[in-house]
């Protein structure tokens, strides 16, 4: 089979864009937090300071999986970038 | 595209050692850093005034926030988290204070990888003093033998989502501000700068100095 570069190349692109359907999750899972952090600081507005640090806390480890994508995403592009040169 | 996400241009070069823009805007926040808190902390007053009274707000700030995540007793820390927190925040809203001379050296994996070695290295000293190395060892086979390989790999997997979580932050929203000039270059970028260079930069600063701060007191108790 022949070698394409520029086949390879696009379906890295594309693959760096199917890579970052793993947003998704991020986004329910930040908004998931935002919204019971809502709730708790409607319950107990006196608890709003540590409420709002457990919840930031929450939502940057909910994320990581999110910049994990990122990261592959760029590992893609820069193996397309590298492939067509 | 190769403009968006381009690596750090390269001004020159010395045998092995690269001198780049990140290299350069880590500079300048390094003088700044060095030179400010010279200047603004000589000739200190028993009865503060003026220029003392706003250092003594930003140090208590800054205590009180350590103290208020770590307790009250560990208030020690705040030297480390509030360098740590005032050059996150000058590396993060670089672009901003330089008026776009200075790439933001966060967005460069480099940058942001040894700041996640920082604190790992901080998390291991730390459980080490305050456990003894037996016992720290020995921590890595809880809850049961079986876990030694996870424990090892969630150790390590630390300061590697801690150094792309920032990396990843501000560099897609210097790609993400970057596409919107090329496309809508009039007025529209505006607000995005607000909200991925001032709002975002100063999240993940709170971020970043926060899980340091959480990471440390697990490792201590």
């Amino acid at each position: 089979m022949e070698y394409n570069a520029f086949a390879v190349a696009a379906f890295a692109v594309l693959g760096a864009g199917i890579a970052m359907i793993a947003g998704l999750g991020p986004g329910i899972g930040q908004g998931y937090a935002a919204g019971k952090g809502t709730e708790a600081v409607g319950r107990q507005p006196e608890a709003q300071g540590k409420i709002t640090l457990t919840m930031i806390l929450g939502q940057a480890v909910a994320e990581t999986t999110g910049i994990y994508a990122l990261v592959i995403a760029f590992i893609l592009i820069g193996l397309a970038r590298g492939v067509i040169g | 595209m190769d403009e968006l996400l381009r690596v750090p241009t390269v001004y020159f070069q010395i045998g092995p050692i690269v001198i780049d823009e990140t290299i350069v805007s880590l500079w300048a926040i390094m003088a700044i850093m060095v030179v400010f808190s010279i200047i603004l902390t000589r000739n200190f007053k028993w009865l503060p005034s003026g220029r003392q009274n706003l250092i003594e707000m930003v140090v208590d700030g800054i205590a009180s926030f350590v103290g208020f995540i770590m307790g009250e007793h560990r208030k020690g820390f705040t030297a480390y988290i509030g360098t740590i927190i005032i050059f996150i925040l000058l590396a993060n809203l670089a672009g901003l204070w330089s008026f776009g001379l200075l790439r933001p050296p966060t967005a460069d994996v480099r940058t942001t990888l040894a700041l996640g070695l920082l604190t790992f290295f901080g998390i291991n000293y730390h459980a080490i003093k305050a456990k003894g190395l037996f016992k720290y060892l020995r921590g890595f086979l809880d809850p049961f033998p079986l876990f030694l390989p996870m424990n090892i790999i969630g150790e390590l997997a630390k300061p590697v989502s801690l150094g792309f979580r920032l990396f990843g932050n501000i560099f897609g929203g210097l790609v993400i501000v970057g596409l919107v000039y090329q496309g809508l270059p009039f007025l529209v970028p505006i607000p995005l700068h607000l909200y991925f260079d001032l709002f975002s930069g100063l999240l993940q600063t709170l971020v970043f100095s926060i899980l340091t701060m959480v990471f440390f007191s697990l490792a201590i108790d």
